[in-house]
């Protein structure tokens, strides 16, 4: 048996070199569909990680009227401090944000020259619980307390949060879908060269079975061969990408994070890795499984 | 060795290749089929050997009714005979040591032994300092005999050759047919298909003629 394990796969490997320029499409073909579906994924995943650290980091800024009085203000402290959901409340008087805004203007104090009072209303700076801290935690909490009447306005983000969660979804429909096509697609691509490849040694095949070689003995080889073909390009794809990567965090991925305050930039794990190249070997094996057929048609 | 009885082989709905052949070959016999081209010579190989299924009778080789073989089992039934043919049917891709050596491999037979009896039958048809050749780097009686070759080691019962000198000169022939029966001599049944009257005629007494899907003469 394992005799003739080791023909079946010294056959596969010969049977890939003689046929190298057809392997070498296919594997690029595969190779090519792999990088296109794990960008995709890589963007999702980034996009993920991305918007929980925002989430993480989110927080509720309530701005009081004009006409808001001290009174007010405490009263409206002391109720939201008691909800559930909120871990830490921090007070900023209007006198404070003024101080703020030209710590954060030092040097262009002149542009607020001209005020003859302080615009800056006084708001309060709301940090949610960890329970809490998702989209929906956020939105719901804000949907409670946007009717107060002591509240000129609630800043949390939303026109970029919406923005940002409709991008998110759509690059995840996307690669969702796009996935699925070029999965089919790889699937084909190696169907089709497996039947070329059959095609191609079909005077070879007539002679195995005509010496009495078992299909299974027959057919062996080409599962192989589609395995290689499929795990080769997964790995490829893989290597490809981790190198694009890595060259490209260290140009502009870098900048790009530290402007977003997205953190580093996440590469597939072991494991995920790991799972591509057994999803390229199984691919590569259905597509030549369901080859076979030519096989079986040639009567000898 | 191969008894057929009242067998036909008819291709599509109504053409007859073979009608109603009946005939015994005893182990052992050196046996030839003549008859013009379109006779029916290789449709009774092709039955023999489990190519095709008859459309009526019975088959029996060596033991086995071929006409009821399960699909499953024919590649099992194919090792206990050879076959030739007239365009000996070799890889090109492969040596001639590799073309040998593939009968056994593909039923897992170990490399020491597959090597040794490779050499040994390279020898014994004369092509041992060929045996990293390839196919067509090989006259025509050379490559015959390496079909020979394939076809004998696995020591087979029955050996069948269909127009096995056709393709080659008078001498060549000459040299391919004395290596048949040096096969059959060591107890090989030989069952060759051959439209060369003159050359059954020269090796053997053992005749079948076919003409039109039917026997007319057996001179067995």
């Amino acid at each position: 048996m394992i005799h003739k394990i080791l023909y079946c796969l010294k056959s596969s490997f010969q049977n890939l070199r003689n046929n190298l320029f057809l392997s070498f499409i296919t594997t690029s073909t595969i190779t090519i569909t792999f990088i296109i579906c794990l960008a995709f994924f890589l963007i999702v995943l980034n996009l993920s990680v991305f918007k929980e650290n925002w989430v993480d980091r989110l927080q509720i800024i309530v701005y009081f009227n004009d006409s808001a009085n001290a009174a007010t203000i405490d009263k409206t402290r002391s109720e939201l401090s008691a909800m559930v959901e909120v871990e830490t409340i921090t007070f900023v008087s209007r006198k404070e944000a003024m101080v703020l805004l030209q710590q954060s203007l030092q040097g262009q104090d002149g542009i607020l020259e001209g005020l003859t009072e302080n615009p800056l209303p006084a708001s309060l700076e709301i940090k949610l619980k960890q329970e809490y801290l998702s989209v929906d935690g956020v939105e719901n909490f804000v949907a409670g307390i946007s009717g107060n009447e002591a509240l000129q306005d609630i800043e949390y983000g939303q026109k970029w949060l919406q923005r940002f969660l409709t991008i998110f979804e759509a690059f995840r429909i996307t690669s969702l879908s796009l996935g699925v096509c070029l999965i089919l697609f790889t699937y084909f691509i190696i169907s089709n060269t497996i039947k070329l490849m059959i095609f191609s040694r079909r005077e070879e095949i007539e002679i195995m079975k005509l010496v009495g070689a078992t299909s299974l003995f027959i057919k062996f080889p080409f599962w192989i061969e589609g395995i290689i073909q499929g795990f080769v390009g997964a790995g490829i794809a893989l290597l490809f990408l981790y190198c694009t990567v890595n060259l490209f965090l260290t140009n502009h991925l870098v900048s790009l994070n530290f402007f977003l305050g997205a953190g580093n930039f996440i590469f597939i794990n072991f494991s995920i890795a790991g799972i591509v190249l057994v999803l390229g070997a199984l691919i590569g094996l259905a597509g030549s499984l369901f080859s076979m057929n030519s096989i079986d048609e040639f009567n000898v | 060795m191969i008894q057929l009885h009242q067998v036909s082989k008819l291709y599509g709905s109504n053409i007859p290749a073979l009608s109603d052949i009946s005939l015994t070959i005893p182990k052992g016999e050196f046996v030839f089929v003549t008859g013009p081209s379109g006779a029916g010579k290789t449709t009774l190989l092709k039955l023999i050997f489990s190519s095709e299924r008859p459309s009526q009778g019975e088959i029996v080789v060596d033991g086995v009714n071929i006409a009821r073989i399960k699909q499953s089992a024919i590649p099992y039934f194919r090792r206990k005979i050879g076959v030739v043919f007239q365009d000996f049917k070799l890889i090109n891709s492969k040596t001639v040591y590799d073309n040998v050596a593939f009968t056994l491999d593909i039923v897992g037979t170990q490399r020491k032994i597959v090597k040794k009896k490779v050499w040994q039958v390279l020898k014994w048809v004369g092509l041992l300092p060929k045996k990293d050749s390839y196919p067509p780097c090989l006259s025509g009686g050379e490559q015959q005999r390496v079909a020979i070759a394939r076809a004998i080691i696995n020591n087979p019962v029955l050996l069948l050759a269909d127009e096995p000198t056709g393709n080659l000169d008078p001498d060549l022939a000459l040299e391919i047919m004395k290596l048949l029966k040096a096969i059959n001599a060591r107890g090989t049944t030989i069952v060759i298909a051959t439209h060369n009257q003159a050359m059954a005629q020269r090796f053997s007494d053992n005749i079948i003629t076919l003409a039109h899907g039917q026997i007319q003469t057996n001179s067995q």
